[in-house]
């Protein structure tokens, strides 16, 4: 087990605009053969994104964490946690990195959902940033950073 | 005392430790290299601070005579804590965002970019956030459009450290792995914050043990964007990676110590 980040920048990451108004996948990871990751509840997140036309997405955006396993219908999403992007909006990139205002930007997992706080997914299970809001996301401007461990099996 | 009786001392490794390589976006990569000397044995000493800034490079050409011409920045350039700041005037190459026009027509952009060159800043920059989105430029010679050269710390991509076996086998284990921008706004000198980058308790015991003629690697992957580390004008690359190191004991045979260190990478 390795402490690693979960990140819009790594290889298995596939990072897509949403549709304005439907609860659609931003990014996907799709889990590498022969690993398994676990992420746990209560870290920061770090996010940034901006609006398709430019400009911050409106405070409307409800984004959340997702997994699906393999075999369930393309839309069957298992909703994990969901947060607001207001605390992303305010806070700049280089001011995400401190854990000084970090309060609103920890992880929650529904509880019913994860039931220890810890959710492993393996190969073919795939995990998913989702987003719903009024309009559609720029998808080159996503940064999205959360800490993760893997596990080689 | 006998030489290889001395303790261990710290080592800072600094970007003149490194050669540099270049990078083809798409596939992870080696694009820098450090090795270990052969009397010497290195240790990881967790929780130190890491500093490591690789750069980008983009291309512009500003119109002969130009007053005030704006570049737009793709990717934008973060404003490293731990570099100098265009924005405040500081126009050195150490600056996290540095520009070099082609002052001789060779189709070189080599001669560094301050408010009083033939392409020279006017002081206005375009931020984003902490990143800088736009340089205004003007050009005084009117001898013709004139190619320039930007240098950004890198906002995309992940970049990694690993060691590396040398010779037979190139095994190789990861020490440590953080986003670009991560390392971007880490800031060594603030302990107070957690933006720092510290040396990962994991690499604690023989997993952060380099014996000598090691390799120690800094690999980085992005789809897109290619890092500009090995160009003679990237002298803004900014790395400070702190090693322990220590000669080899007279009891130890350096060979023995690859072997088992290899051993205990393959697992």
């Amino acid at each position: 087990m390795t402490d690693e980040t979960l990140s819009t920048e790594l290889p298995y990451a596939d990072v897509q605009a949403n549709l304005a108004n439907n609860p659609t996948p931003v990014t996907t990871w799709d889990i590498p053969q022969g690993t398994a990751i676990t992420i746990s509840q209560g870290h920061a997140a770090i996010l940034d994104v901006d609006a398709s036309g430019g400009g911050n997405v409106s405070r409307k955006t409800r984004l959340g964490l997702a997994y699906r396993e393999p075999n369930d219908p393309l839309d069957a999403w298992t909703v994990i946690s969901e947060f607001n992007i207001a605390p992303f909006n305010t806070l700049s990139l280089k001011d995400q990195q401190s854990g000084e205002n970090a309060q609103r930007r920890r992880v929650r997992f529904i509880s019913e959902r994860v039931p220890e706080g810890r959710l492993t997914l393996e190969d073919a299970d795939e995990l998913a940033l989702l987003a719903m809001g009024p309009e559609s996301i720029d998808a080159d401007s996503l940064f999205f950073n959360y800490p993760m461990q893997v596990e080689n099996r | 005392m006998p030489g290889n009786q001395r303790p261990e001392k710290s080592v800072y490794l600094g970007p003149e430790k490194f050669d540099f390589k270049s990078y083809t976006p798409g596939s992870e990569g080696i694009v820098g290299t450090t090795q270990v000397p052969t009397t010497q044995v290195w240790r990881v000493p967790t929780g130190m601070p890491l500093v490591v800034a690789l750069v980008g490079r983009q291309t512009a050409t500003v119109t002969s005579g130009a007053d005030g011409q704006t570049i737009s920045l793709d990717p934008e350039a973060p404003l490293t804590d731990f570099l100098d700041d265009v924005t405040a005037s500081e126009y050195t190459e150490d600056a996290s965002l540095v520009g070099y026009f082609d002052s001789d027509g060779d189709g070189d952009p080599d001669t560094l970019i301050t408010d009083s060159t033939q392409v020279s800043y006017d002081g206005n920059f375009g931020t984003d956030g902490d990143f800088v989105s736009s340089v205004d430029v003007s050009e005084s010679a009117g001898g013709g459009d004139v190619d320039v050269a930007f240098y950004a710390t890198m906002r995309h991509g992940l970049t990694k450290i690993q060691k590396r076996n040398s010779g037979k086998g190139n095994v190789s284990q990861e020490l440590q792995a953080e986003d670009s921008i991560t390392w971007a706004f880490s800031n060594p000198d603030a302990p107070s914050t957690d933006r720092q980058i510290t040396w990962d308790a994991r690499n604690d015991g023989l997993r952060g043990v380099i014996p000598p003629k090691f390799n120690l690697d800094l690999i980085f992957y992005d789809k897109e964007f290619a890092t500009a580390v090995a160009r003679e004008d990237a002298v803004n690359v900014e790395v400070s990676i702190p090693v322990s190191q220590r000669p080899v004991r007279e009891d130890e045979d350096p060979a023995d110590l690859r072997r088992k260190v290899s051993q205990s990478m393959v697992a």
